[in-house]
């Protein structure tokens, strides 16, 4: 069954076909979330609380990009709000960012594990520090979920913006990499 | 839509490499197995909109739509009446005493015993108390000692006349400068 036809039965109230919704789009949602805020139990309930307002909006969807885009539109959104909120709560209570979550050695990846785990921990933290507006859409592509199509549509940008975002924000980590002393551009 | 699948440059160097494993392992996961029970159940806990919740809602709005047509009523109907007093009121200072300077022989005739004076500066009344307000009667046997004004002697201003002179050009004789001597 399309999405469509999820979608048109969830309208009418059907639970079960909203569940195949979630369950289909779980991944991807969790994902941006995840780029959004950088925490899995913080990604995790973003995912949720997007998947009820999806619910609840359900009757604005149009079909003028595909669910799935909609979807994560809605997931991107919340995940941001959130992130404000985290920020300004830390702000509140003491000076700086956020605290950097680290990635558990449980969800490095075999490519993860090759690399040196020294060299990663810089990359990561070069990662964190990049503005959000390179950052953003450099970690939702990495997430492999969406095309650039669909990610530009997400962020609100022009593709060619996107795909430049992109590009510099890789440029800059390069940048400092090297300054740190690993490899050459 | 493009369907330029994403990141991954062709040929990644080293850097790109760590860059994209690390990356990957940042926004790594597939999200709690159980989101579609935890969703289903808060949306279960949610009840659907149906019409017959918005009652209250519905209820509300009708009560103040009744309040504000009431209101509006009301008020059209006493803006004509204020609008016919208004017409048929006379115009401020036509009825009432004349606005100039003159003396008012309201003293005089309120109060027999009294010998006419000038009548002092008032302050100035609303324009419908001067209308419909007479003036309170003086109670019998009281005698009101009439106020005094010394009149102001104001010294008439002086007419003396501004003359002005034309300005006088002196011829200035100036005398050519001595030759540099070496």
């Amino acid at each position: 069954m399309s999405d469509a036809e999820l979608v048109a039965r969830a309208r009418q109230g059907d639970h079960a076909a909203f569940g195949e919704l979630v369950e289909r789009h779980r991944a991807a949602v969790y994902r941006a979330a995840h780029a959004a805020l950088g925490s899995a139990s913080e990604a995790e309930d973003a995912a949720q609380e997007a998947f009820l307002a999806a619910y609840q909006k359900m009757g604005t969807y149009r079909a003028e990009a595909s669910f799935k885009t909609w979807l994560l539109s809605i997931a991107w959104h919340r995940a941001l709000s959130r992130r404000r909120s985290l920020v300004s709560r830390w702000r509140r209570f003491a000076s700086g960012e956020l605290p950097e979550p680290a990635v558990s050695r449980e969800t490095r990846t075999q490519e993860g594990a090759l690399i040196d785990a020294e060299m990663a921990h810089h990359v990561e933290r070069l990662v964190r520090a990049l503005p959000a507006r390179l950052r953003d859409p450099l970690l939702l592509c990495a997430a492999g979920e969406q095309t650039y199509g669909e990610i530009a549509v997400v962020l609100g940008i022009p593709e060619g913006t996107l795909k430049w975002r992109v590009a510099e924000a890789r440029r800059q980590l390069k940048q400092r990499l090297v300054r740190l002393g690993y490899g050459h551009e | 839509m493009s369907e330029t699948r994403g990141p991954r440059p062709p040929a990644p160097s080293p850097l790109d490499a760590a860059i994209d494993a690390v990356l990957h392992d940042m926004v790594a996961g597939e999200g709690p197995a159980d989101l579609h029970r935890r969703v289903a159940a808060r949306l279960a806990e949610r009840p659907s909109p149906s019409p017959w919740r918005a009652w209250p809602v519905l209820a509300a709005a009708a009560g103040i739509a009744v309040v504000a047509a009431s209101l509006v009523l009301v008020r059209r109907a006493s803006t004509p009446a204020r609008s016919v007093t208004s017409v048929h009121e006379p115009p401020v200072g036509s009825v009432a005493e004349p606005r100039t300077a003159a003396p008012a022989p309201t003293v005089q005739a309120r109060a027999e015993s009294v010998p006419p004076v000038p009548a002092p500066p008032r302050a100035r009344r609303p324009a419908r108390m001067r209308a419909s307000e007479p003036a309170p009667e003086p109670a019998d046997g009281v005698e009101v000692a009439p106020i005094e004004v010394s009149p102001l002697d104001v010294a008439a201003m002086g007419d003396e006349r501004v003359v002005l002179r034309p300005l006088r050009i002196e011829r200035m004789d100036i005398e050519p400068l001595a030759e540099p001597q070496p």
